[in-house]
């Protein structure tokens, strides 16, 4: 069974379609690149598998536990605990908390105990305090932020915030990890430490990963499979050394072939 | 810094140890006021007992509010609501039957609530447990709007409860009040509640739960999809919140023993906006700094509606309204200098506290 399977996934705001009849299968274990010129819909997506907005048609099962979910319709909380986090392109951490507070507060939403456990300071909380906060540390140490846990998470420079989403991300717990451009803004070396953080995360976590980015070498150089979108329609997926030389991908990027000539 | 080091110097911070030290030393400060107390019970005056009692009634209230709007940034405009609904409850409950027909005069009060007297402690819970349910029946339908719809929906349920309690004859006694409530309330029974707020709303506050309060203020997108339930949080620090202001409000039925709808209208809940704002939205410690100098300042500025001698040159006449006036100016004076409130999000905590006084200090949790 796939561990995802989305089938005719469509999002329309008003007129605009912003991504029609979008297929994909991911297999547990995979990682997948999604690539495609500036405004293909590749972040719409993300948002329709996060339950960010609610696509227009199609249906996105995913595998959670012994079934499959449904997950058009359900809330962005409720996708997360089935399993799936996401980073985000534009950044979204919590800049006025510490970095170990932003690794923290993604336990909460696995939390059992009651809201009157940790005002009463029953035993209960706080096992599952102290778990938490091992827990943030081994990811912290994991993306190398460990130094940094007592500063604002507002005061890391851009990679570091970068690799902050990604601990935040995996304190979820997830079996699929979207991560939306994570290499936008990194130097070569932070990019090529990149990518050895994805691969590795990936082998420990057991994690399926499914990611956007521009950085050509590195998306070529990390994934397995390639899905290519232009203006909201999946125009090539297989292999990169296939999307490499596919024609109608180079078109989509550079625009076709008479007119680059001029 | 080498890893073994990160990891202690985190590890402590979040330690047993460290949180046993905080315990220990807020304890012994909890038990300093209670000595102050039993002193000032002793030996205050009943103006001085007064203006200590409603320190502690604001400071409830100022810390219950701050929680939704403060720390879960939820902007709203309901405590009037909430604290009306926990004074007339309770007030209601404590009156004996005769007490009741001296006041329904126009009107006999309902059956099913004139025979009831209970006794005073059961009627403050059932206040506070009156006002969280109907903010917990009112958060469904508020929360599913943000901004500043909120606060205009907010604003809206606080006047209907107002303008129910003053129509609602047979049980509220309308526009006459309530009259002759017994003065229960004293200083062990305000500053107890004003304790066991702060306790509650502490420990959540610095919880699991307080981070993910906060997530949602800062990022509810983010919080979402790191799997916070974002309504039921808000649900959450809602009802607890006007759980406190309810039970704050049957303290204060029982410390003034007239009530009115008069007394519930959106000044309060204004007055207690000036407060969690001038303390640092987000800022327990600001809320409680502020409450008291709202409480405290608001009688001392008393002296500014007095007539003025000026030296002996002229007197300038007492205006009433003056020392609102005043306020006015400070709150002015205070939003230009101090933007984001007196505390802005920052906490009193003890570490603070050991790393000033005690510099140089190894005081646990940081290295030095």
């Amino acid at each position: 069974m796939n561990l995802l399977q989305t089938s005719n996934l469509t999002m329309r705001f008003g007129g605009l379609t912003a991504v029609s009849g979008f297929t994909l299968a991911l297999e547990p274990g995979e990682l997948v690149g999604l690539i495609g010129p500036n405004g293909a819909g590749k972040t719409t997506v993300f948002n329709m598998l996060t339950g960010r907005i609610r696509a227009s048609e199609g249906s996105i099962l995913f595998r959670s536990g012994d079934g499959q979910r449904q997950l058009v319709g359900l809330k962005p909380n409720q996708i997360n605990r089935l399993g799936i986090a996401r980073t985000f392109q534009n950044i979204q951490l919590l800049p006025e908390m510490s970095v170990m507070e932003n690794v923290l507060m993604a336990w909460h939403g696995r939390l059992k105990s009651p809201f009157w456990a940790p005002v009463l300071g029953l035993p209960s909380y706080r096992r599952e305090e102290e778990a938490m906060v091992e827990g943030s540390l081994a990811l912290l140490e994991r993306v190398n932020l460990l130094d940094q846990a007592d500063n604002e998470a507002g005061s890391l420079a851009y990679g570091q915030q970068r690799r902050l989403e990604i601990a935040r991300a995996l304190a979820t717990r997830p079996t699929l990890l979207l991560l939306d451009e994570p290499a936008a803004g990194m130097n070569p070396r932070e990019t090529a430490a990149l990518m050895d953080l994805i691969r590795e995360i990936r082998a420990d976590f057991g994690l399926t990963i499914l990611l956007i980015e521009h950085d050509m070498k590195f998306v070529m150089g990390l994934c397995e499979r390639l899905v290519v979108l232009d203006h909201g329609v999946t125009i090539a997926a297989g292999l990169p050394e296939e999307i490499r030389s596919n024609e109608q991908v180079i078109t989509a990027y550079l625009g076709e072939r008479k007119h680059a000539a001029h | 810094m080498n890893r073994e080091a990160s990891y202690a110097r985190a590890r402590q911070r979040w330690s047993r140890r460290t949180r046993r030290r905080n315990s220990l030393l807020s304890l012994a400060v909890v038990l300093l006021l209670t000595g102050l107390l039993y002193l000032a019970g002793r030996y205050g005056d009943e103006y001085q007992i007064r203006i200590l009692n409603m320190v502690a009634i604001y400071i409830t209230l100022a810390v219950s509010y701050n929680l939704i709007n403060g720390i879960t940034g939820q902007f709203s405009l309901e405590p009037n609501a909430f604290v009306a609904l926990g004074a007339y409850s309770s007030a209601l409950l404590t009156m004996t039957p005769v007490e009741k027909e001296m006041n329904f005069i126009i009107d006999p009060c309902v059956p099913w609530l004139a025979q009831v007297a209970i006794p005073f402690l059961p009627a403050v819970v059932i206040g506070g447990i009156v006002a969280a349910v109907f903010a917990l029946l009112m958060g469904f339908p508020v929360f599913r709007v943000r901004g500043d719809y909120l606060a205009i929906v907010t604003l809206g349920f606080g006047e209907v409860i107002r303008v129910v309690a003053n129509n609602l004859q047979t049980i509220t006694n309308g526009p006459l009040g309530l009259k002759g409530i017994a003065a229960h309330t004293n200083l062990w029974w305000t500053w107890g509640l004003a304790l066991l707020t702060l306790f509650v709303i502490v420990r959540l506050v610095n919880s699991s739960y307080g981070r993910a309060l906060k997530a949602i203020r800062q990022n509810e997108l983010a919080a979402e999809s790191m799997g916070i339930n974002s309504f039921r949080h808000k649900l959450l620090a809602f009802t607890l919140a006007a759980f406190f202001e309810g039970m704050a409000g049957a303290m204060l039925a029982h410390l003034i023993t007239t009530i009115s709808p008069m007394l519930f209208t959106f000044f309060l809940t204004f007055n207690l906006l000036i407060i969690i704002v001038l303390g640092g939205l987000g800022s327990i410690t600001g809320s409680v700094i502020a409450a008291i100098g709202f409480a405290w300042g608001s009688e001392l500025l008393r002296a500014v509606e007095e007539p003025i001698n000026v030296f002996g040159w002229f007197t300038i006449p007492g205006i009433p309204g003056m020392r609102m006036v005043t306020f006015a100016v400070i709150l002015i004076a205070a939003m230009l200098f101090w933007r984001e409130g007196i505390m802005g999000r920052r906490e009193f905590s003890w570490q603070w506290l050991l790393d000033t006084v005690m510099p140089g200090r190894n005081n646990g949790a940081r290295e030095q």
